[in-house]
């Protein structure tokens, strides 16, 4: 009994502390003919850089809100960008007139959404959230 | 009317929540902020500024265009800006932006972009209208102070008589393997009437109001970006004048100006070089001044602290005697700290080194400054 219930305990706080660290993937439309997408191409594409897909279609980034772990992480893996930098790389491009940054939604589930109904649109979502609407172009 | 305009200008940024900050699809609004208090903590001068006797020493020009100097009790006048910009879409291929900065240097607030863009291809944008001249590596965004390492970047190489022009520039940006290259010719002129810059200067302008001219300003720049480097190169020529207000007499000079900069970023550490030259080019008599500048700065980022380090020097060159040519050693050390990712608070200390042959101009300055940046 008791064995049992350690066991559960230790599961549960296995389980929990693999759901704290948000394992995000980049993810388009299913609608979308975007194949696989590389590091870079996927950087260029949220730093402005780059404004299309390789195949030549639009490419339009969303970003999760400040202060958001996903949001974080996707910075640190792909564009290599602390907050303060990224704000600082902003500020250089849209007080000279050269870009805007990314839309920025304030929940998972908006930013999801959003990707699935428009094949334009690129993101990144926890892995754990991942179905039939959306598909994979990179994994940091 | 200073002081309104510069209440009218914070108001807008204590308006500026996040919230207002956010986007609809036509029109977002956005802004900077810095507010910087200096002092001159020594210097070799005492006397007033040979070329503009109005100025007293101890003395150290921090902004150029705006006439900004400190002297020896604390300012907060020279360097302190607050910006505020309206980027809008009209259609999907159509944009404009458009950016005043009002200055505690300046009675008035200058409009810094005003344009119309429309992005013809997925690499080529069209603009019309008022940008900034794209002079050196920060000339586009030097008034952002939480986008540069220093307070303001060094007077050795930035600050002149005009900043912006108006007219066309077309935009060309690529990338191919892991390169990022973008490319921009532009054409066009501005006037500044009763120039501050030429206030430092006030003797050889008989005491009057001057308005300068860059006209023609025909120029082309090339960036090219991969991993942790960044090269630009710059080249823009134009037909300049300053036109005495009462006298009226006009006098010409066509100017050349090079640039070439090279960074590097490595996340925990950056390094920014740049190389420049301005040759100013006079009829009569026939002369050309040649002015060479460079700057090498590193930095490290700590944490929430940056520390960064920078020398740079102007050095002007002529053949002719009469000319009193200047020339400048900066050293300047900054301490950044990050308070969020919008603000940041940095301490800088300047030490300038009058390096003019025939007359010393400021002679030598130490300066102390701090200032507050924030982006909304």
């Amino acid at each position: 009994m008791k064995t049992q219930l350690s066991i559960l305990v230790v599961g549960l706080a296995l389980s929990v502390a693999s759901g704290a660290r948000a394992d995000i993937v980049v993810v388009v439309s299913v609608k979308s003919s975007v194949a696989d997408l590389t590091k870079q191409q996927v950087s260029d594409i949220f730093l402005g850089k780059a404004m299309a897909f390789p195949d030549g279609k639009p490419a339009v980034p969303v970003d999760h809100a400040e202060g958001i772990a996903a949001r974080d992480e996707f910075h640190a893996k792909v564009t290599g960008k602390s907050g303060a930098q990224l704000k600082a790389f902003w500020s250089k491009q849209v007080f000279s007139g050269k870009g805007t940054p990314p839309k920025e939604l304030p929940g998972a589930a908006d930013v999801k959404k959003l990707i699935a109904e428009n094949p334009n649109i690129i993101g990144y979502i926890d892995k754990a959230a991942l179905d039939g609407t959306v598909k994979v172009v990179f994994s940091p | 009317m200073k002081s309104k305009t510069m209440v009218c200008a914070l108001f807008l940024t204590a308006l500026a929540t996040p919230a207002l900050a956010a986007d609809s699809e036509a029109f977002k609004l956005s802004g900077f902020l810095t507010v910087v208090g200096g002092k001159v903590l020594s210097s070799t001068k005492d006397t007033p500024l040979p070329y503009a006797p109005e100025v007293e020493c101890p003395c150290f020009t921090s902004n150029w265009s705006y006439y900004g100097i400190y002297h020896d009790r604390l300012s907060f006048k020279p360097d302190s800006r607050v910006g505020v910009q309206v980027n809008g879409k009209i259609t999907g291929d159509l944009s404009y932006v458009i950016q005043v900065v009002s200055r505690t240097a300046d009675t008035k607030p200058n409009v810094q972009w005003a344009y119309l863009s429309y992005q013809a291809t997925d690499k080529l944008q069209l603009q019309i209208g008022r940008k900034r001249v794209p002079l050196y590596y920060y000339s586009e965004f030097q008034d952002v102070g939480f986008a540069i390492p220093w307070v303001s970047p060094p007077t050795e190489l930035y600050g002149w008589e005009i900043n912006n022009f108006n007219g066309v520039a077309a935009r060309y940006s690529t990338s191919f393997d892991d390169y990022n290259i973008v490319g921009t010719l532009f054409r066009g002129d501005d006037t500044v009437k009763k120039s501050l810059y030429n206030k430092m200067f006030a003797v050889y302008w008989n005491f009057e109001d001057t308005d300068v001219s860059w006209k023609q300003i025909t120029g082309g720049d090339l960036e090219i970006n991969k991993d942790w480097w960044t090269l630009r190169a710059i080249h823009l020529q134009s037909h300049n004048n300053t036109y005495l207000r009462e006298s009226k007499i006009r006098y010409l000079q066509d100017m050349k100006v090079y640039g070439l900069a090279f960074n590097g970023d490595f996340g925990d550490w950056f390094f920014l070089t740049e190389l420049t030259r301005n040759d100013r080019s006079y009829p009569d008599p026939a002369y050309t001044v040649k002015a060479p500048a460079f700057l090498f700065g590193v930095g490290w980022r700590i944490g929430k602290w940056t520390p960064f380090i920078s020398r740079s020097q102007y050095m002007e060159r002529t053949p002719f005697e009469a000319y009193s040519r200047q020339g400048w050693d900066g050293y300047a050390a900054v301490l950044r700290y990050d308070v969020n990712s919008s603000s940041s608070v940095k301490a800088q200390l300047n030490y300038n080194r009058d390096r003019a042959p025939l007359d010393d101009f400021s002679e030598n300055a130490t300066v102390f400054r701090v200032s507050y940046d924030l982006v909304f």
